[in-house]
């Protein structure tokens, strides 16, 4: 066993040199601490900065740290969930982004079922023969002139009060 | 930035679309079926029809009633002598008037009869009429929809008062 005063000279080669050395292997307690220390050390790393979302944290998990139910087989069954969750998970502008395409989608599907609950439906016609249907017409047209024809002799009488307001005050100004 | 936008327009034509529901059609709709009123409808295929009979073609020279009859899209008649179901068919004709796309014509009142005609032109053309008359005993409204020129409604008026 060395000492530890002569593991601090060892070069880096030496280092390796041990490392690659298979006949002596690491107690598994200290083989699972350096396997947590690398993973630990590789996601500081690689986890992007809440400002930068140019870096997805999920594009560059190593394999290891992903979850395999992200990938295919079982994951068919939670793939919305599981997308959603990713989505909201990741950075704010990312998770604006999301929010705003839901509501977008949203907003298109109402306005679609408004459209087919909004739209009048064709009431059915009231009279079988046309001729029935030319008569209805037809009152409705002399209906209507009746009350132009009202309206207009209102308008007349009242054209004839301006008539004589107008005599009355060609005299006053002579 | 982008999305925010396409969420407003989006929300400002569903807004448009609720606004844009009232119409001669679901006024007449919605009163048809009621107690207590009486209601016309006249569909586009029957003012065809109506536009084709031969005593029409040979009615008058001086108005072509047939190619104005054939013009009309739809016709919607509502009457009633029920007090409180003509008050709801005031409101909703003025809420129909209020979105906007109507004009008024006329409006006359004699001896406690208001009558009033509103129209929409578009250019040349009347593409919808409606009338509501309310005296003590009934209220009507009549409204019609279709492509009919400013002088051939004239001209039509004119000739039913002969």
């Amino acid at each position: 066993m060395k000492e530890l005063k002569e593991i601090e000279e060892m070069t880096l080669d030496d280092l390796l040199q041990v490392a690659d050395d298979e006949s002596v292997s690491a107690p598994d307690v200290l083989k699972k601490r350096l396997q947590n220390l690398i993973l630990a050390s590789t996601l500081s790393k690689q986890i992007p900065n809440p400002a930068d979302a140019s870096v997805s944290a999920s594009d560059t998990l190593p394999a290891a740290a992903s979850h395999p139910a992200s990938k295919h087989g079982p994951a068919s069954k939670h793939g919305l969930a599981s997308k959603i969750r990713s989505s909201l998970a990741q950075s704010p502008k990312s998770r604006m982004t999301f929010i705003f395409a839901a509501a977008a989608s949203l907003t298109l599907l109402l306005g679609i079922g408004l459209t087919r609950t909004l739209t009048p439906s064709d009431p059915v016609d009231t009279f079988d023969d046309p001729r029935v249907a030319y008569a209805a017409v037809e009152e409705v047209f002399s209906r209507l002139s009746g009350n132009v024809a009202k309206g207009m002799a209102i308008a007349g009488q009242a054209n004839q009060s301006i008539e004589k307001a107008d005599i009355l005050l060609n005299q006053f100004y002579r | 930035m982008n999305m925010k936008k396409i969420i407003a327009i989006a929300a400002a034509m569903l807004l448009a679309l609720c606004a844009s529901a009232q119409s001669s059609k679901s006024l007449y709709n919605k009163y048809s079926g009621e107690k207590g009123i009486s209601a016309v409808y006249i569909s586009p295929a029957m003012f065809r029809l109506i536009g084709k009979l031969p005593e029409l073609e040979l009615a008058d020279e001086d108005v072509d009633i047939s190619r104005i009859i054939k013009s009309l899209e739809g016709m919607y008649i509502l009457s009633t002598e029920n007090l409180a179901m003509g008050t709801r068919i005031c409101d909703d004709v003025d809420k129909l008037l209020r979105s906007g796309k109507y004009e008024l014509l006329m409006e006359a009142k004699d001896d406690g009869e208001v009558m009033k005609m509103y129209t929409v032109t578009k250019g040349e053309l009347i593409t919808s009429f409606v009338m509501l008359s309310v005296n003590d005993d009934e209220v009507d409204f009549i409204g019609f929809d279709g492509q009919i020129r400013n002088s051939d409604f004239e001209a039509l008026i004119a000739e039913s008062q002969k």
